[in-house]
């Protein structure tokens, strides 16, 4: 790749340009408006075009969007990143170069030059909270499981398979379809569809698209979903949802690449990755018959399993703080978040995943004090689903007494938080009741 | 925030882009090539900012103290 970076501060453009070059592309210097304007042309003529500009905002004879307003069409490379020292220029940059423009945020580091020089369209990128990042531009956590999950993702987005994700409700299941979008290097855009949400009269007519007067209604022709995400990714959630006897007309078209609108009698031909996901378990697909066999097979070439929130205790601190910064960006507040408070989030068990936690500290910065940093909580972290899955987990059959009492005794100490008095009287025991059966238990892991 | 103090924020994120940049290509070089005076180089690079970081700190702290003083 031909790369021109345009920047006048030396000490920068000689380490980053030696970088460029060692990463195999050709780097190109200069440090003004002017001096760009006339490469950029020059590298045209020759027969060399640029591929990607690297672009300083502030340059000594004027702005790094200055030369994009003054260059023709024709000149300007296909990927254009700006060099920036403060996020708040984002905005800015989007508005003058389009939303495709990409940045670079001082300091920049290697991660961050690969991303932008390769064909990932976002790959890690700063959070704006320091020690955390997004992967893949949207996935935030590190824990073990999730690492196991972007090296899955990247694997993934270099080939053209389908994917099923499969994970409870609430776990980001449309954040990591958008992540195998980011990491591929597909050039079409993310089509987002919902086949739980859409009636299925009108399903066909949203994926596969209609021709003028194919039915009452229908005043006009309408591309559906798989011509969108032409040469892109096609998300469709809740799979399961799809009605059964629909599945073989999206079967056909998973079969062929071929789409035919509704009324038509031409086939198009789409090329597409579909990523489905569904909140079922394996179990449940098998069970229920809510997913045809072929359609499964097709859809799941490569399956992605993505673990509840409550699997992955160590990332809901890095959520949370995330989650509250980006409140505190919107509304221009200041809060944070404990340590003590962070441990309850983590000692809770979040039956609605990484949602439920969103939308509980979205209405705990609603209800706190503007004027100060701290965020108030609500008194106890609970959900009707949290009560039907501590059910579920306690009450089996083949369970002794004495393991539900424990189980109890534990569960409501955790609730508040470690204080004994308050346990005993929810439990309904005296407190030296709770003392006896807490050394009990104690002096059995001793043994 | 005053101009002086967002011209000083501004050069110091500048420094601190061009230490990283050095260091990752110090992290480039040391792994692959065999040219010690690329590296020597960059780390020189890399020094010379540090020094430069320096002197904007003094400059910030002097600010400080005659903002107090007066």
């Amino acid at each position: 790749m031909h790369i021109l970076l345009v920047d006048d501060d030396e000490r920068f453009t000689t380490a980053t340009c030696e970088i460029i070059r060692h990463l195999g592309h050709e780097a190109q210097v200069e440090d003004s408006v002017e001096g760009a304007l006339s490469c950029l042309e020059k590298s045209a003529e020759a027969g060399r075009t640029v591929d990607v500009l690297l672009l300083d905002v502030m340059l000594p004879d004027g702005n790094g969007f200055e030369i994009l307003q003054r260059l023709p069409q024709s000149l300007t490379p296909k990927k254009i990143a700006f060099i920036t020292g403060h996020e708040s220029i984002i905005s800015l940059v989007r508005k003058v170069a389009g939303p495709d423009a990409q940045y670079l945020i001082k300091p920049i580091g290697l991660e961050d030059l690969k991303s932008v020089l390769t064909h990932r369209k976002q790959d890690k990128q700063h959070s704006g909270l320091p020690g955390l990042e997004r992967h893949f531009g949207v996935l935030i956590g590190e824990d073990p499981q999730m690492q196991a999950i972007y090296d899955q993702i990247e694997k993934v987005a270099r080939t053209g398979a389908n994917v099923l994700i499969q994970g409870e409700s609430g776990t980001g299941k449309e954040l990591v379809a958008q992540a195998i979008h980011n990491a591929s290097t597909y050039e079409g855009p993310f089509v987002a569809a919902n086949c739980g949400a859409i009636s299925p009269e009108l399903l066909g007519s949203e994926l596969f698209g209609h021709e003028k007067g194919a039915f009452t209604g229908a005043v006009s022709r309408k591309e559906g979903y798989f011509e969108q995400a032409d040469n892109g990714t096609l998300f469709l959630d809740e799979i399961t949802e799809m009605p059964i006897d629909m599945q073989p007309s999206l079967l056909r078209v998973l079969e062929t690449s071929q789409v035919t609108r509704l009324g038509s009698t031409q086939a198009q031909q789409v090329s597409c990755r579909v990523v489905s996901a569904t909140n079922r378990t394996q179990q449940q697909l098998m069970e229920e018959n809510c997913l045809r066999e072929d359609i499964y097979f097709r859809l799941a070439i490569f399956p992605i399993q993505l673990p509840p929130l409550r699997e992955r205790p160590s990332d809901i601190p890095l959520l949370a703080r995330y989650f509250i910064h980006q409140f505190n960006d919107e509304h221009d507040t200041q809060f944070q978040l404990t340590d003590s408070q962070l441990q309850r989030l983590k000692d809770y068990s979040w039956p609605g995943n990484v949602r439920e936690m969103r939308h509980l500290l979205y209405r705990a910065f609603i209800m706190s004090d503007r004027s100060t940093t701290d965020i108030t909580l609500p008194e106890t972290l609970e959900s009707p689903f949290a009560k039907e899955s501590a059910n579920k987990s306690s009450l089996e059959a083949g369970v002794t007494i004495q393991e539900v009492e424990r189980e109890l005794i534990s569960v409501t100490l955790k609730k508040v938080e470690g204080d004994k008095r308050r346990a005993a009287d929810m439990l309904g025991i005296s407190l030296k009741t709770l003392y006896n059966r807490l050394n009990e238990y104690q002096k059995e892991q001793l043994a | 925030m005053s101009d002086e103090l967002s011209g000083l924020r501004h050069k110091l994120r500048n420094s601190l882009n061009n230490i990283s940049m050095n260091a990752e290509l110090v992290k480039l070089l040391s792994e692959s090539s065999n040219s010690p005076a690329e590296v020597h180089s960059a780390i020189d690079r890399i020094l010379s900012e540090c020094r430069e970081t320096a002197e904007y700190m003094d400059t910030l702290s002097n600010d400080n103290k005659s903002h107090r003083d007066s």
